[in-house]
């Protein structure tokens, strides 16, 4: 009950957001957005499933860049496009989950780096169809390039998202995911499909990170190869991080913490990455759990006190 | 009696190290059979086989008529073969009533809703005896505790075929005699077949009728606990033959 107000009450501000934000404000709204669905799609790779995805941003690439050439070359249909390009964000995903089923940790951490580094290469290196660092212009989704548009658009579709992986994750399904974090080889045992299970975390992952990244490249109107960079998945990561791991609403609380700040910060120059790397290294040191653990052991200890 | 185990000419190698040479063995249904042999016999290598954690070099294994040697972990788990492991091995961020979820939701599949779930668990932990602690963490266990969810966890798989592997080790005699009440319970209860690894003669020579004993890889015996142990080569197996005594 609480919660389904406070939830309430975040999307009715987020809803009237818009007509008091200015322009500069509304940008940062959707970036967020943007984030949001990036960290939230880390989180239920690698906090439910415990595969440790270090090339996360790279699907959102892929699906901005699919997007783009789809609608720049082919005259696709801009919603179809967007679709398309998750799509194929979510085989391309599933294919390196399949490329990776026997690996874990360090293993499994490097090779998703690997391939986040080969395919920023290759859009870099194939300029003829990406024109490389230069930057793609990505045609618009909407006659005029109206911000509110976007900010609805990206809004919903992480309302959506959010409520789906919620479902997902917090069903059984999702508990068969942590199984898999905890032991894999007792799970099996158990009766559970690791392989299928693995797969189906890697496109959902990949899926939500495409539509996100071919979204927010129609927003941001030219797309170079550096949205996949290993920078913007550590950002993600550490959103995710930050916030609390394994529970859909840390990187509700993460990204718009890290995203925000950052944004705030600005005005301190490289300053800000010094005081955001001091943030995580505080929170991985004095709270591994993110801040959702925090809220959770300050609760528990102060409902302990009443009774 | 029907057989609902068949293994024939087993062989697994390490290396060059034969830890199951041409193991051939078989279980009825409603049996409840030992597996004993010295340390470094083979037996949860056995076990590892069966389940399909390992797969045997040579050989095949049966279950209910049904070849399975080649299958997947998890197909041989939904096929109705349970199994504990000697070093619990739980998932310690789960609480102790997911821990057996687990089991549960792969035999029904994810669409099963969580009220039906929690009281299927429920179930298991009463029986077992460790419904007070179904919302503690496993990994705030004790490692009696931990040996009892290992049970309830395999449980929830409702198996017909139950591998304990050494369920009684490192557990204080009030807490043996409290465990082996709890599988007779179980095996009637679920009509259980049971194929137990265990070092406790005691537990061995009340409980089963029939023990099979693993030397260096080979099966060296075969029958009720109390020929069994007056069988030669298993007395050599365990005390040495004369000469070096």
């Amino acid at each position: 009950m609480k919660w389904g107000t406070v939830f309430g009450v975040i999307i009715l501000v987020l809803v009237l957001y818009p007509l008091v934000a200015q322009r500069y404000w509304m940008h940062v709204a959707i970036t967020t957005f943007y984030y949001v669905l990036l960290a939230v799609s880390w989180d239920a790779l690698a906090g439910y499933t415990g595969q440790f995805s270090f090339g996360h941003a790279v699907f959102a690439s892929i699906g901005a860049y699919i997007h783009a050439m789809l609608m720049a070359y082919a005259g696709v249909p801009p919603m179809i496009s967007v679709i398309l390009g998750a799509i194929f964000s979510c085989v391309v995903s599933m294919a390196i989950g399949a490329v990776c089923v026997k690996m874990s940790g360090a293993y499994l951490a490097l090779t998703t780096l690997a391939f986040s580094e080969i395919v920023r290469l290759i859009l870099i290196n194939e300029d003829q169809w990406t024109r490389g660092p230069r930057g793609l212009i990505v045609p618009p989704l909407f006659k005029g390039q109206n911000i509110y548009n976007y900010y609805y658009l990206m809004f919903i579709v992480t309302i959506l998202v959010i409520i789906v992986l919620y479902r997902i994750l917090y069903s059984p399904r999702g508990l068969i995911f942590k199984s898999l974090m905890d032991d894999e080889l007792a799970a099996s045992v158990l009766g559970v499909d690791v392989v299928k299970q693995r797969l189906y975390a890697f496109s959902l992952a990949g899926l939500i990170a495409g539509l996100a990244g071919a979204l927010y490249s129609s927003y941001i109107v030219v797309i170079t190869p550096s949205l996949g960079a290993l920078s913007e998945t550590f950002n993600a990561i550490s959103m995710s991080v930050i916030g609390g791991m394994g529970t859909v609403v840390g990187a509700l609380i993460g990204a718009p913490l890290l995203y925000v700040s950052a944004e705030i910060l600005r005005q301190y120059g490289t300053l800000r990455y010094l005081i955001q790397g001091l943030l995580v290294i505080l929170v991985v040191r004095f709270a591994p759990e993110g801040i959702v653990g925090l809220v959770k052991r300050a609760w528990e200890s102060l409902k302990g006190r009443k009774r | 009696m029907k057989k609902i185990l068949e293994i024939k000419g087993v062989v697994k190698k390490f290396g060059g190290l034969v830890a199951l040479n041409k193991v051939t063995l078989d279980i009825k249904e409603g049996e409840i059979v030992g597996l004993i042999g010295p340390n470094g016999a083979g037996k949860t290598t056995l076990f590892n086989v069966i389940t399909g954690v390992l797969s045997p070099d040579e050989g095949s294994i049966k279950f209910e008529g049904k070849e399975i040697t080649k299958l997947k972990r998890h197909e041989i788990a939904r096929l109705g073969i349970g199994r504990t492991w000697q070093i619990p091995r739980p998932f310690p961020n789960l609480s102790v009533i997911k821990n057996v979820m687990i089991g549960i939701i792969s035999r029904m599949g994810p669409n099963v809703s969580f009220k039906e779930l929690e009281k299927e668990a429920s179930n298991y932990l009463d029986l077992i005896g460790i419904a007070h602690k179904k919302d503690t963490l496993a990994k705030g266990l004790t490692f009696a505790e931990l040996r009892k969810l290992e049970i309830a966890r395999a449980l929830a798989l409702k198996p017909k075929l139950l591998l304990l592997d050494e369920p009684l080790a490192g557990l204080n005699p009030a807490e043996v005699d409290e465990t082996l009440g709890i599988i007779q319970t179980i095996r009637k209860e679920f009509k259980l077949t049971i194929f137990w690894i265990e070092h406790i003669m005691r537990a061995i020579m009340r409980d089963c009728k029939r023990v099979i004993v693993l030397n260096f890889g080979t099966k060296i015996a075969d029958g009720p606990p109390r020929e069994v142990s007056k069988h030669p080569e298993v007395i050599e197996a365990y005390l040495g033959s004369e000469e070096i005594c």
